[in-house]
């Protein structure tokens, strides 16, 4: 008579153990799902602090960017670009830095604006600097000091009171702007000091033609890497749009500050 | 009693534990610290760089292509393109799409590179720092900070590689030169086409696009 097999596990508790195990049978692959199913780019899209995309007036748009590619190609791009051709390279960035210099104080209003204070006060450090030791602002002196340069406008400072964007606009020569966009740029043009000293003046020729070099000094740095991405696009007005929502209305850094480095 | 007590307690804990355990040990095998971040972007950036120096087109293309395929996370990044209409890839077409979107990545990248002058290779790449995109959710997205000072440029490019990990190394998902992604941009550009005339559309349109890079590149030396 064989003798009686014992079993280390009793009925019930082979029972409670398949039970268990078809429970963390279930839920394993519940984790592992969650794990394996973060899809970066779904990631990526939840991060995203851009304005989303507002074109309710496509067709108007359409029509007003071929216009003014028109112009730029028969137009306004030979002027921008014979008017730089004769400036050699180091006179062009004195321009560049001129208009920055001269764009110093709206950019301190708008950083007070946005309770960006340290901003403000670099901002405010480096007009004083560049103002007095970088013949009013044709070298940029602070920051081969190291005083940062800060870049924003009041088309940031209404987003950041929570303004919307508002529709997309492509504007006849001006090119593409939000509603928002539209009102921060006419605010930042009074911020100016130039600005305000030729409107007070009635120095009408002096602001067009700071207003003609501020525009062509903009459009001739951007001009290569425009003309690169229409070339490559297969729908050109879709991506300078993407571009510009991108550039104006995105708050990346804020993302990126110091709170969530662990470098 | 007791004994089947002790055993139901045991397995629960076993079985409780065992998807963080097998969790836990998937995570492992992926270097999700800054330094391997850091190490993949700075051998894409290198290997970016001497392939740069070839002067024929075609060469220059091919490598490129290797690289996109070793570096970057084609697939995500073409279904992201795409968005729904991924789903209706199918198998076949699927792979086909993915080594389309490799050699035109490629070509646009070079392009991209292209336009900062010859001199590229001649060029600084600075390393700022790597992070994940969120402190407390290191097995998701990483972001490296870097800055191209190309030769003979006025100002510095800024270049942030986002990164996931897969696979047990890092790919690249997406860069943002001076602020602007790749796959955003392309999105937004696709979205047209693939509305009014749909996927084949699409598809026929980049593969069109490809067949033109190359037989540019056919030309000979650029």
């Amino acid at each position: 008579m064989l003798p009686k097999r014992r079993y280390f596990l009793t009925t019930r508790a082979r029972v409670t153990l398949a039970v268990v195990a078809c429970i963390g049978v279930f839920f394993t692959p519940a984790v592992l799902t969650q794990a394996e199913s973060d899809n970066p780019l779904a990631a990526l899209e939840a991060y995203k602090t851009c304005d989303p995309i507002y074109d309710p007036l496509e067709k108007w748009n359409r029509a007003m960017f071929t216009l003014n590619e028109g112009l730029d190609g028969w137009f306004i791009n030979p002027v921008i670009t014979s008017t730089f051709f004769f400036l050699p390279p180091l006179a062009r960035a004195g321009v560049a830095n001129v208009f920055w210099n001269l764009n110093e104080p709206a950019t301190f209003f708008n950083c007070l604006f946005q309770r960006r204070f340290k901003e403000a006060g670099n901002t405010f450090a480096r007009f004083v600097v560049n103002t007095l030791f970088g013949v009013l602002g044709l070298f940029d002196v602070a920051s081969k000091i190291g005083i940062p340069y800060t870049s924003t406008n009041f088309n940031r400072t209404l987003r950041t009171w929570g303004a919307t964007a508002g529709p997309y606009i492509v504007w006849p020569i001006l090119g593409p702007l939000t509603l928002r966009d539209t009102v921060g740029v006419t605010v930042d043009f009074f911020l100016d000091p130039y600005n305000i000293v030729c409107l007070a003046k009635g120095w009408s020729e002096a602001r067009h033609i700071k207003t003609y070099l501020a525009l062509a000094n903009e459009k001739e740095m951007i001009l290569p890497h425009y003309e690169a991405l229409k070339k490559e696009s297969t729908d050109p007005y879709s991506s300078v749009r993407s571009v510009y929502y991108q550039a104006r209305h995105c708050d990346r850094e804020k993302d990126m500050d110091e709170g969530n480095s662990v470098w | 009693m007791t004994h089947t007590v002790c055993t139901f307690l045991l397995f629960c804990v076993l079985g409780g534990l065992a998807p963080s355990l097998i969790h836990a040990a998937s995570e492992q095998d992926i270097p999700m610290n800054r330094s391997s971040a850091a190490v993949c972007v700075r051998s894409t950036v290198t290997t970016a760089l001497s392939y740069l120096k070839q002067t024929d087109r075609r060469t220059r293309q091919q490598l490129f292509e290797r690289l996109i395929h070793t570096f970057f996370d084609i697939k995500n990044m073409g279904d992201y393109i795409i968005g729904r209409h991924a789903e209706n890839l199918g198998v076949d077409r699927r792979s086909s799409y993915e080594k389309t979107m490799t050699a035109y990545t490629a070509f646009l990248y070079l392009s991209k590179f292209d336009s900062y002058g010859k001199n590229l290779t001649l060029s600084n790449f600075t390393f700022g720092r790597a992070y994940p995109l969120r402190a407390d959710k290191p097995q998701g997205l990483w972001v490296v900070k870097t800055t191209l000072l190309p030769e003979g440029y006025a100002a510095p490019v800024t270049l942030d590689w986002y990164l996931h990990p897969q696979n047990g190394t890092f790919r690249i998902i997406d860069v943002y030169i001076a602020g602007i992604s790749f796959v955003q941009t392309k999105r937004e550009e696709f979205k047209t086409l693939l509305r009014e005339g749909g996927l084949e559309a699409f598809l026929q349109k980049i593969q069109m696009t490809v067949s033109q890079v190359y037989r540019d590149c056919g030309g000979g030396n650029s």
